[in-house]
């Protein structure tokens, strides 16, 4: 319904840098698709075939009874190569693999894809050699796992994104420039875009630059704080975005021009400006009420990562003014375009 | 302008605006508007609101325990609903106004005093409202029926919402808004009506399914609860061996009591309990025809190829043990199909230690390879009184067998009636085939295979996934019941049910009675992997069609696929096929008699459908003069030639002529119980080995025999041997 306007999409010549940022994504993104789309099919096909999943939620589940029961002190003691004592599992993951153990189907499939996302779990399951159960299944699992370790080596945002198999100092900042797809491409980049030009313009380039960074790495930060490092790679440059929105809603009282639609008829569509704040609860309050609702381990948005970013844009907007004059020219810049709801109340 | 720009100069027109205040009612599309664009705050706080909840309700249908997960999307709603209430009473007991609505330049105010409602009314309001969006917003339709445009809400409450711009004041309702209240207000009620109708009705259904409801999300994922009901009794009754669950789960599958998905819950329950996994293994490679159901098999299969869990495992995935090559020739591919199956064919012996579950598998699927073994392990009793009537129809089978015929139509009589929906139309159905083999189309076949074709034309879901013996039965029946030509949409409604090869065989015989040779031939050729012919013109001879190398293995496969009954079937109604009135293919005979010797047909078989079509093969080969094979057949069909005593005759002396005297006695003279042509198999393997020019003296019948040989007298030179096979008898 309501749409930030802001400063319009400003050319290149205005904003440099968040053009160059955009480019670096777009590239990033065309350069690695080919290898995206190749490994990401095979990877679905992995994950939707149900006899694989299943496997190896039976095997999530077992795992996490050695753990319990090594808790306490009921079972033989194993080496950490071979048991899974670092898993620390929600509860209501251990009620679904209770249930998994009891032969629910539906229980084995979501904890299967548990825990194809949990990191210590997967570094277990492709180190340990022997595990009680179906062994014919346990044996094809394990042909289809090496399949997917061997996919995943390939799969550009398992190389760039940041994840519990590879977290190297590169990795927290290579992470903000994949992406998972094309609408997620696309959405980040229209973001970048408005909110980038306008920090720019405002701010100047060396602050797009350090909050789009540090944003993310906070972002990151944050994540991995909250959530842990995740079996399935963090990707996407929304923390970044994230942060240039946190900047821009830190003017709070201060009112920006937005596009609002409200019925479809004359004088309830057209630009209107709203304080600042108001990004807060369309981009931000969404991000906590996804966080406060996801169930840990299967989300597929890492809302902690946005509003991580979010912060960390907010603090950098008092380490980077806004130069004065800024805001005047805005208001005057824009002045004009209210024009077409004035018309209506002439 | 409706939304200002706060930085643009303010013209004379809107100072004025500005300074009016409660001019008058508002529009209702202004506060349509204001409400939208309220949500933009309100619609992300109502998100926080019901997070707790919306996660709850992920985590119970994850645990697939969907009462709660109802109740938690109920506890979000209400958590939206308060949300709402409170947005709306704080801010207009505060300001007398919301965001969205400042922006439109609204307030609500007290209808006597135009000042800011009392809370207490506020909170009214805000209460009514959220009722109102509730009830669809049909209350909200009054805005369009009076003059100072108040609903329920704002009467309420005693308010009024004002605006303070001039000319957006509502003035007296239009014609044309209370004809969109009406009409809105008249669908909104048709739509509430069906609603509650919909929901009264779902929820006397779940009240009159709760028991079944409860049961099946307790049971959905876990183990089978026929399973455990059979196992517990089993357990408490005396003097009845120990068996573990997953044993008596087989047991139940063997006896058709339970399906594949269950048996597949209760081995997997058993494997990764760490349990007795070679009865798990087993129970997969059974209850799995894929490609993991023979990993299982070779699982079980691992420790010891001999046991009984191994052969078990073996007879479900029997043609993926073929090593076949590329090249091979049909001969080398049938070859070792035949000595699979002899390999496949001998069981270990059913003892008393034996597990209750071999036997089960043994009375399903071998009772027909040695009956009087069969009726001997039926002595012990069903372990279960749930078995008890299966078993009585095993046994039944085994009685038809033995020709025992009334014992064997006692047993079902007292049986039927206590055997379940599904099992009984089976039992049923093999008392059809029993009777049709016994004696062709007969009153008691008729009486037999009308029940089983009722439940089949009624489309009766106990009628469904039928083996390739239950289709062979169920079409018979309905040529006997209808003079030879089954309805269409009883042989479609056979097709659904049959395996892909049972629907070619259906096809093709369907097409055999309504006159279409030519597609009827070519599909069971097909199915029996012979290669086709096609006749190039009427009374012509018959060329092989050269055909790729990808329709032959396609052909071969089909073949190797193809179960021994439809096998028998489909040789039966090929040879059936053989024009009479046309001069066979040697070749084509040739193929076609090496078919019925590879079928494996049980010499002793009472089927008279089966063993006329193999006398009349038999008979156009005698025509043939194909020596060979004509006595390599006669030897498959030997107890069926009493019924023809000149095909006999001639078969005779054919063997007489091939030097096999002995043999051509024992044909001719002994009684059918002191015959030992059957049994006396060197004397049939000499004969094959006899040089070929026995064949060309064998030039009793002339190459253009009619097929009315029975009646055809015997030429001088004929009755003359004859005559001497008998002198040297005596």
């Amino acid at each position: 319904m309501i749409f930030p306007l802001l400063r319009g999409l400003l050319w290149f010549h205005r904003a440099p840098m968040t053009w160059l940022l955009v480019a670096v994504n777009i590239g990033v993104f065309a350069w690695t698709y080919p290898a995206y789309e190749m490994a990401d099919e095979n990877i679905q096909e992995l994950v939707e075939d149900s006899d694989f999943v299943h496997t190896h939620g039976m095997l999530y589940a077992m795992a996490l009874s050695e753990v319990a029961d090594q808790q306490q002190g009921v079972g033989e003691a194993r080496t950490p190569a071979t048991a899974t004592q670092v898993l620390h599992p929600h509860r209501s993951v251990l009620q679904l693999a209770e249930r998994a153990r009891r032969g629910d189907p539906v229980a084995r499939r979501y904890l299967g894809i548990i825990a194809l996302r949990d990191g210590e779990f997967m570094k277990v399951a492709k180190t340990r050699l022997t595990w009680p159960g179906d062994q014919v299944a346990i044996e094809a699992w394990r042909e289809q796992l090496a399949r997917l370790v061997t996919l995943q080596e390939r799969h550009p945002s398992f190389r760039l994104g940041l994840s519990a198999e590879r977290h190297g100092p590169l990795a927290w900042f290579s992470y903000q420039i994949a992406h998972s797809g094309g609408l997620h491409l696309f959405w980040n980049m229209l973001f970048l875009l408005l909110f980038g030009t306008f920090v720019e313009n405002g701010r100047g380039s060396r602050a797009v630059f350090c909050i789009t960074w540090v944003g993310g790495l906070a972002g990151a930060l944050a994540y991995v704080a909250i959530s842990g490092l995740s079996a399935s790679p963090l990707v996407g440059a929304s923390a970044a975005v994230s942060a240039l929105i946190g900047v821009v809603a830190g003017h709070f009282r201060r009112r920006l021009p937005f596009v609002y639609w409200l019925l479809p008829f004359r004088g309830y569509y057209g630009v209107a400006w709203l304080p600042a704040w108001i990004l807060v609860p369309v981009f931000l309050l969404p991000d906590l009420s996804g966080w406060l609702a996801s169930q840990p381990g299967i989300s597929q948005v890492a809302y902690t990562a946005h509003l991580g970013g979010a912060l960390a844009g907010y603090l950098l907007s008092f380490v980077f003014p806004e130069r004065s004059g800024a805001y005047s020219e805005l208001a005057e810049s824009l002045t004009g375009t209210a024009a077409s709801s004035s018309r209506w109340a002439a | 302008m409706v939304i200002e720009n706060p930085y643009e100069p303010k013209s004379a027109s809107k100072a004025s605006d500005a300074s009016a205040s409660a001019l008058g009612a508002a529009s209702p599309l202004d506060r349509l508007a204001a409400h939208i664009a309220d949500l933009v705050i309100l619609l992300p706080l109502m998100a926080i609101a019901m997070a707790p909840f919306r996660r709850e309700a992920v985590s119970a249908r994850m645990s697939q325990d969907l009462a709660a997960s109802d109740l938690a999307v109920l506890n979000a709603l209400i958590a939206a609903f308060m949300v709402g209430v409170l947005w709306e009473t704080l801010l207009l007991a505060w300001k007398g106004t919301t965001p969205g609505r400042a922006i439109f330049g609204l307030r609500v105010v007290d209808l006597w005093s135009g000042k800011r409602p009392r809370p207490l009314n506020v909170f009214l309001r805000a209460l009514s409202w959220w009722l109102s969006v509730v009830c669809l917003g049909l209350p909200f339709m009054a805005v369009f029926a009076n003059d100072k445009r108040r609903p329920l809400h704002d009467r309420v409450a005693d308010t009024v919402v004002v605006t303070r711009h001039a000319r957006r004041v509502a003035a007296h309702p239009t014609t044309s808004e209370l004809a969109f209240g009406a009409m809105f207000m008249t669908a909104g009620l048709v739509m509430l009506t069906s609603l509650a109708l919909m929901l009264s009705q779902k929820w006397s259904q779940k009240a009159t399914t709760s028991g079944t409801t409860s049961l099946a999300s307790e049971a959905s994922g876990m183990l089978c609860d026929e399973v455990s009901q059979v196992h517990e009794e089993w357990r408490s009754a005396p003097g009845q061996p120990q068996a573990s669950r997953l044993s008596v789960a087989l047991t139940m599958f063997f006896a058709s009591r339970v399906d594949a998905t269950c048996l597949q819950r209760e081995a997997d329950h058993v494997l990764w309990s760490k349990e007795d996994s070679t009865l798990g293994y087993l129970a997969l490679a059974v209850s799995r025809p894929d490609l993991d159901g023979r990993k299982y098999r070779d699982k079980v299969c691992a420790d010891d190829r001999g046991s009984e869990a191994c052969f078990v495992a073996r007879s479900f995935h029997p043609v993926s043990e073929l090593n076949l090559r590329d090249g091979d020739s049909a001969e080398e591919t049938l070859g070792a199909l035949q000595s699979l199956m002899t390999e496949v064919e001998s069981p270990p012996p059913l003892s008393a230690s034996s597990a209750e579950w071999y036997r089960a598998f043994r009375m399903e699927r071998w009772w027909k390879s040695d009956a009087e073994a069969g009726l001997m392990a039926l002595t012990t009793p069903a372990p279960h009184r749930d078995l008890d009537a299966t078993y009585a129809t095993w046994r039944a089978q085994f009685l038809w067998q033995l020709g025992r015929d009334s014992e064997a139509r006692a047993m079902l009589s007292e049986k039927l009636p206590l055997l379940y929906p599904r099992e009984k139309f089976r039992a049923q159905v093999a008392w059809c085939g029993a009777e049709l083999a016994l004696q062709g189309c007969g009153a008691e076949a008729k009486r037999a295979c009308a029940a089983p074709l009722e439940s089949l034309e009624r489309n009766e879901p106990i009628a469904q996934f039928l083996n390739d013996r239950q289709v062979i039965d169920l079409y018979r029946g309905a040529e006997c019941q209808d003079q030879g030509r089954p309805s269409a949409s009883l042989v479609a409604r056979l097709s659904r049910e049959a395996s892909s090869e049972a629907r070619r065989w259906l096809t093709a015989t369907q097409a055999w009675r309504e006159g279409d040779r030519k597609l009827a031939r070519a599909e069971i050729e097909k199915l029996l992997g012979v290669v086709p012919v096609e006749p190039t013109e009427v009374g012509a001879r018959e060329k092989p069609v050269a055909e790729s190398d990808a329709a032959k293995s396609a052909h071969a496969d089909m073949f190797l696929n193809l179960s021994p009954e439809l096998q028998v079937e489909s040789l039966a109604r090929l040879s059936e096929m053989l024009d009479p009135q046309q001069e066979p293919d040697r070749k084509q005979l040739k193929l076609l008699t090496d078919r019925w010797l590879g079928a494996g047909l049980d010499p002793r078989t009472r089927d008279v459908h089966v063993t006329d079509a193999g006398l009349r093969l038999l008979r156009r080969l005698v025509q043939s003069q194909e020596a060979r094979s004509a006595l390599d057949l006669a030897k498959v069909l030997e107890e069926s030639l009493d019924r023809t005593p000149y095909l006999r005759e001639r078969i005779a002396i054919m063997s007489y002529k091939a030097s096999q005297r002995e043999l051509a006695r024992e044909l001719l003279l002994a009684r059918p119980s002191q015959r030992q042509v059957g049994r006396n198999r060197q004397a049939w393997e000499n004969l094959r080995r006899a040089p070929a020019q026995a064949d060309t003296s064998l030039s009793v019948v002339p190459r253009s025999h009619s097929e009315s040989m029975d009646a055809e007298p015997l030429t001088p030179a004929e009755v003359r041997v004859l005559q001497e096979i008998r002198r040297s008898s005596r």
